[in-house]
């Protein structure tokens, strides 16, 4: 998407890409977030990271309307996502786009919106 | 079939290799089993969700060739209720350490509460989430018990459920 590039994953059963609109990186999460997700995941979530810092960007959307699950260690690089934020910084929004027929995306996110409500939000679209 | 918690409706026992790619075509089997006969896709989605967080628990943790996932469906009274049962092996020390933490989650008067602590006090600790029956407690709202034989552990969740009509 960049110079740097962030590498988009593409592999049986799940997606995920990021691509930069104004101020904002846009990441979309595409299909099932199992046991096989998690390393892609967490590791572009770390080049998101790095990336926002080196862009100066002002904030993320995290957009999970086409997932269908989302396990427990994929929350966890989630959570471990916002902790980085909150501690080494740059600090920068994250928001959180589920699809509001899909009830248990906003019910699986809202933990991650309670640890950092200053930092994060999640917006059902309709 | 009858079982100590009413007439079995249905009883399907899933044996399997304790190995990553099986583990989202046996969830996946309980969740195109759960949107056929319940009437409310919510409540299906829970019990998918459960059952995949069971199945990767029992393929990190297991110590023997084969674990199980079960399904059973009873009836008693006109009401049905749906469980979800794992089944694996493991080291005495995992054994105690996944009854400490099934206690407090069982026990727990808050559940979501609990969930959030333990997610805070995950958050700085790299890799393996351990936050996945908390979860299931804390955002499914299903029951959680368990049993220890041996080096056998169970971990059950179930709720009563409303079937579709015909069902």
């Amino acid at each position: 998407m960049s110079e740097r590039g962030l590498t988009p994953i593409i592999q049986e059963g799940f997606t995920a890409r990021a691509d930069v609109a104004g101020e904002r990186l846009v990441f979309k999460l595409t299909g099932t977030g199992d046991m096989a997700a998690v390393k892609p995941l967490e590791r572009a979530l770390h080049e998101i990271h790095a990336e926002v810092a080196h862009r100066g960007l002002r904030a993320v959307d995290i957009d999970i309307t086409a997932l269908y699950l989302l396990n427990s260690s994929c929350l966890k690089a989630l959570v471990s996502f916002i902790y980085a934020i909150m501690t080494a910084g740059p600090r920068y929004d994250v928001r959180f786009l589920t699809d509001a027929r899909l009830s248990w995306q906003t019910r699986s996110l809202s933990v991650v919106a309670r640890m950092a409500p200053e930092l994060v939000s999640i917006t059902a679209k309709t | 079939m009858s079982s100590v918690q009413g007439t079995a409706r249905l009883f399907v026992s899933l044996k399997f290799s304790p190995r990553e790619h099986l583990v989202a075509a046996v969830s996946r089997l309980v969740s195109e089993f759960c949107g056929l006969v319940m009437d409310n896709k919510d409540t299906a989605w829970r019990f998918h969700m459960a059952a995949q967080e069971l199945a990767e628990n029992v393929t990190k943790y297991a110590t023997s060739k084969d674990v199980s996932l079960e399904v059973e469906m009873t009836s008693l009274d006109g009401v049905n209720v749906m469980r979800v049962t794992s089944r694996n092996e493991t080291t005495p020390e995992r054994l105690l350490e996944t009854a400490r933490r099934l206690d407090a989650i069982k026990n727990a008067e808050d559940p979501v509460a609990l969930y959030d602590r333990l997610v805070r006090e995950s958050a700085p600790v790299p890799g393996i989430s351990g936050l996945g029956l908390a979860r299931i407690r804390a955002e499914s709202d299903l029951l959680v018990d368990y049993s220890i034989e041996g080096t056998e552990l169970s971990i059950t969740v179930h709720s009563p459920v409303n079937l579709r009509e015909g069902a």
